[in-house]
């Protein structure tokens, strides 16, 4: 898609309406420092980043930028506006409001939505911006152009869904319970199989339901639990104290008390180093974190030193061990709280039974006091915080009352035992099942969590594999666009890295008089930065797919002149079919570009110097420049003027005068390329006795009599006003009036009558013959 | 990049998983949700809401209660929200 035409309104620099007609063919657009060229490309972004302009991303532009964007002189009713036309013939309107709200209208309003600023834009200051980002912001901004944010998404949401599922409540309920029943089933059993309680199962259903032998698991827990309670129900009141007794008595409060003590100490001995490492470790990270802004690689993380990439990942997979080994023991003192508050409750509803009272009323006064305290005690306050003070307090209340209970229940039959082990083993049985059903269910969901990670790691894998070989293009195109800028410099294999072992990071590498170097940083001067930042950007957008654009604001400002004049090679080179917009306020460049592109593709524009805001952006109605001359004649002083003439002489004949091949005597040094309007001048007219020649009406070429006058006359004048312009400053308004003519006529004596190109358009080599498009005038370089 | 595109390299990674894990307790269901899951628009084009997370997270927390139930319904949970 090209753009045909850009009209600003009371935007930026702009006042009422400036129209910038492309008829959607290149252009390069000169305009001196301020005279709004930047308005033009502000109006793209404005709309490729939804009303927002980077450079104006400040305090004092406003909350919606209206500060800046607005021109500061927009009168009582004015609005300002944008319209872009394309190639289509179809507008893009944008109505920007006083307070920076947008709305965008027009046939296709959407016309601009995907393209891509980093893509479309590149502006001076942005230049080195990819060579001097972090890694990582390098491979932010390569991400787009390699296509696979697709895979980005899918690693980051597979990521997040197995951190949800490894995080889900679920998770934690259902091992907290898994853990519960096997501490119960160990407490009994110890670690056997579940063979073995099955078989006891089946030896109690033989004897007391043999019916039941055949049912499943659940069912013969059912039938013999049914049973048992009845035969307990069944029992005398004396044995139901006993069996009372023998409950409080089997609890295992006290070895519950000592477990949690033991959890504790386990953690106490282990926690304590580790955190002190956990916290040295972070401050390690954090200096390398600090490190990395500055572009120092270290290798590990946690010390600061360098070791092998397996010896880092062996360090580790061994820290992450400790902490699941941490972890499994905060997991153990969990358990052992929810069971000795377990015991406790159990303890305590075994002291409420009916069948205990009459027991109870024969306990001393003081074992009656324990009671009091134990029917009272806040077992929940215990499960949330359970300190060591907490666990003398149950030893010296309980231990009295259930010691009391232990020498009461020694009398108890054996019965009484036999049918609580009986019970307990039903209890357990019928637990079998439910902790398969957990077991299965961890299992799948670490399952389920392993794929996840393993579709993520394969997904960042592919970015990978992916990325080396997009990467591998662009490097490519790169380093062919540097030999094309700097066809003398010996850098080679400057080329786009991805550092291994190192996610989401992209660097810059190239050899450098034959040695290698990470970054351009380290050797490179600020102009080839700048150039290779300019190839960089370039490579970039010839892989990007959208076809969009490319505007170029002041970005050659720290290129040679020798390298200016590549940069039109290689955008025609590489560009051959998009529309590039450049942007420059060097006349030296614009002299050459006019000189150097296909004005059948390019256009050249000039800004008039920027005046005041209700005059806003002025076109120039010459891309010579003469015009702001004449106009200086008139707002500032005659030597100005005269001076600006001087100015544009130059600098627009040195590049005119090498077309045509005019050999001037070798001066020292840089001499060379300081040399004035004069020599120039002096030189063509001189050789243009013999060189330059017009068409008669005859046919036959004769000497170009009037460019020679025009050329000479121009070269008097300069020798005298503008000189004295330059140095007294007394020129008066009429001689600078007539040296602008005289220079401008000079110009002009260069480009044919007819068909308006420059006399050195056009070669041919074999006839050592340059010329105009249609041969009206020439120039026969050998006849010197 | 296509769906199709991602088909591809989800695959290899569900086949070097099973490959690795015989013993993996997934069900066939579950892994075709996974590769489904990978290769849907919805996983592809943006990053899924805090919302959608927790659909995804549901769907694999009651396969994994009743593993062996036909998933194939939830092939498209997410391009259907």
């Amino acid at each position: 898609m090209r753009i045909k035409s850009i009209k600003m309104s009371w935007f930026r620099g702009a006042s009422d309406e400036v129209l910038l007609e492309l008829a959607s063919k290149s252009v390069v657009v000169y305009g001196p420092n301020g005279s709004g060229k930047s308005s033009f490309v502000d109006a793209v972004e404005h709309i490729i980043n939804k009303g927002k302009i980077g450079h104006l991303a400040h305090e004092y532009s406003g909350r919606r930028q209206e500060k800046g964007v607005i021109n500061t002189a927009t009168p009582e009713g004015a609005s300002t506006s944008l319209e872009f036309i394309f190639d289509n013939n179809k507008e893009l309107t944008v109505g920007i409001q006083t307070n920076g709200n947008y709305s965008v209208s027009g046939q296709c309003p959407d016309a601009m939505a995907l393209w891509d600023y980093r893509r479309t834009i590149l502006r001076q200051s942005e230049v080195a911006d990819f060579i001097n980002g972090t890694k990582g912001d390098k491979y932010s901004d390569i991400l787009p152009l390699l296509g696979l944010r697709p895979l980005e998404l899918v690693a980051e949401n597979f990521r997040q869904i197995a951190r949800v599922i490894n995080r889900g409540g679920e998770i934690v309920e259902a091992k907290t319970k898994l853990e519960a029943i096997q501490m119960r089933r160990r407490e009994k059993y110890g670690n056997v199989e579940d063979v073995i309680i099955i078989s006891e199962l089946t030896s109690l259903c033989k004897k007391y339901c043999p019916e039941s032998i055949e049912l499943d698991i659940n069912k013969q827990c059912e039938q013999l639990g049914g049973i048992l309670d009845k035969q307990i129900r069944g029992l005398n009141s004396a044995h139901q104290v006993y069996l009372t007794l023998k409950e409080i008595s089997n609890s295992g409060v006290f070895s519950s008390i000592t477990s949690v003590r033991s959890a504790v100490s386990k953690l106490v001995n282990l926690s304590e180093p580790l955190i002190s490492e956990r916290l040295s470790i972070l401050q390690e990270a954090k200096k390398y974190g600090v490190k990395l802004e500055t572009g120092i690689e270290l290798n590990c993380p946690a010390c600061g030193q360098g070791i092998s990439s397996e010896d880092f990942n062996k360090h580790i997979s061994s820290e992450q061990q400790r902490l699941q080994e941490t972890l499994t023991y905060f997991s153990e003192y969990k358990r052992t709280i929810t069971k000795i508050c377990d015991d406790i409750l159990a303890v305590r509803n075994c002291f409420k039974r009916d069948s205990l009272k009459s027991w109870l009323s024969e306990i001393s006064l003081n074992e009656g006091v324990l009671l009091g305290w134990l029917l009272n005690y806040r077992v929940e306050d215990l499960r949330s915080s359970c300190t060591e003070e907490d666990l003398v307090q149950l030893e010296k209340n309980l231990m009295p009352l259930i010691n009391t209970v232990n020498n009461a229940a020694v009398n108890a039959p054996d019965n009484i035992q036999t049918l609580l082990d009986e019970q307990k083993t039903v209890s357990i049985a019928s637990e079998i099942a439910e902790a398969r059903r957990l077991k299965t269910k961890l299992d799948n969901i670490s399952a389920v969590s392993e794929l996840l990670c393993s579709v993520e790691v394969g997904a960042r894998q592919q970015i990978r594999d992916r990325s080396a070989e997009i990467i591998s293009n662009i490097s490519t195109d790169i380093q062919s666009m540097w030999e094309i800028l700097h066809p003398d410099k010996k850098i080679e294999n400057v080329h786009l890295n991805l550092p291994s072992g190192i996610d989401k990071a992209i660097d810059v590498c190239l050899k450098f008089y034959g040695k290698d170097q990470d970054s351009p940083r380290i050797t490179l001067s600020e102009g080839y930065r700048n150039s290779l930042g300019l190839c960089i950007f370039l490579a970039m957008v010839k892989r990007d797919s959208e076809d969009h654009p490319l505007l170029l604001d002041d970005v050659i400002i720290s290129l040679d002149r020798g390298y200016r004049g590549m940069v039109a090679e290689l955008l025609v080179r590489e560009f051959p079919d998009k529309q590039v917009l450049i942007f420059t306020h060097d006349r030296e460049w614009f002299a050459d570009l006019r000189l150097q592109l296909d004005e059948s593709e390019w256009q050249f524009k000039a800004l008039m110097p920027w005046s005041d805001p209700t005059t806003g952006i002025m076109w120039s109605a010459k891309v010579t420049g003469f015009d702001v001359a004449t106009q200086q004649l008139e707002t500032t002083t005659p030597d100005v003027a005269a001076n600006t003439a001087r100015k544009i002489m130059d600098i627009d004949l040195p590049p005119r005068a090498e077309k045509l091949n005019l050999k001037l005597p070798y001066k020292h040094r840089e001499h060379n390329d300081k040399r004035m309007a004069h020599e120039f001048l002096e030189h063509l007219a001189a050789d243009g006795e013999k060189c330059f020649q017009i068409k008669n009406e005859t046919g036959d070429y004769t000497v170009n009599e009037d460019a020679l006058a025009a050329l000479k006359e121009a070269d008097g004048l300069i020798q005298s006003w503008a000189n004295r312009g330059s140095h007294d400053f007394n020129v008066e308004k009429n001689e600078a009036k007539r040296l602008i003519d005289v220079c401008e006529k000079a110009m002009a004596s260069l480009d044919c009558g007819k068909c308006g190109k420059f006399v050195g358009k056009y070669e041919d080599e074999s006839a050592h013959i340059k010329q105009c498009q249609c041969g009206h005038i020439r120039w026969r370089y050998d006849r010197v | 990049m296509s769906r199709n595109n991602n088909i591809e390299w989800v695959e290899k990674v569900i086949d070097g998983f099973t490959r690795e894990n015989p013993t993996s307790p997934l069900t066939r269901e579950q892994i075709l949700y996974i590769k489904a899951l990978a290769s849907s628009d919805g996983m592809n084009t943006r990053e899924l809401t805090a919302q959608e997370i927790e659909l995804v997270r549901g769907a694999f927390l009651k396969r994994a209660n009743q593993s062996s139930e036909n998933d194939s319904e939830v092939g498209d949970l997410l391009n259907e929200n």
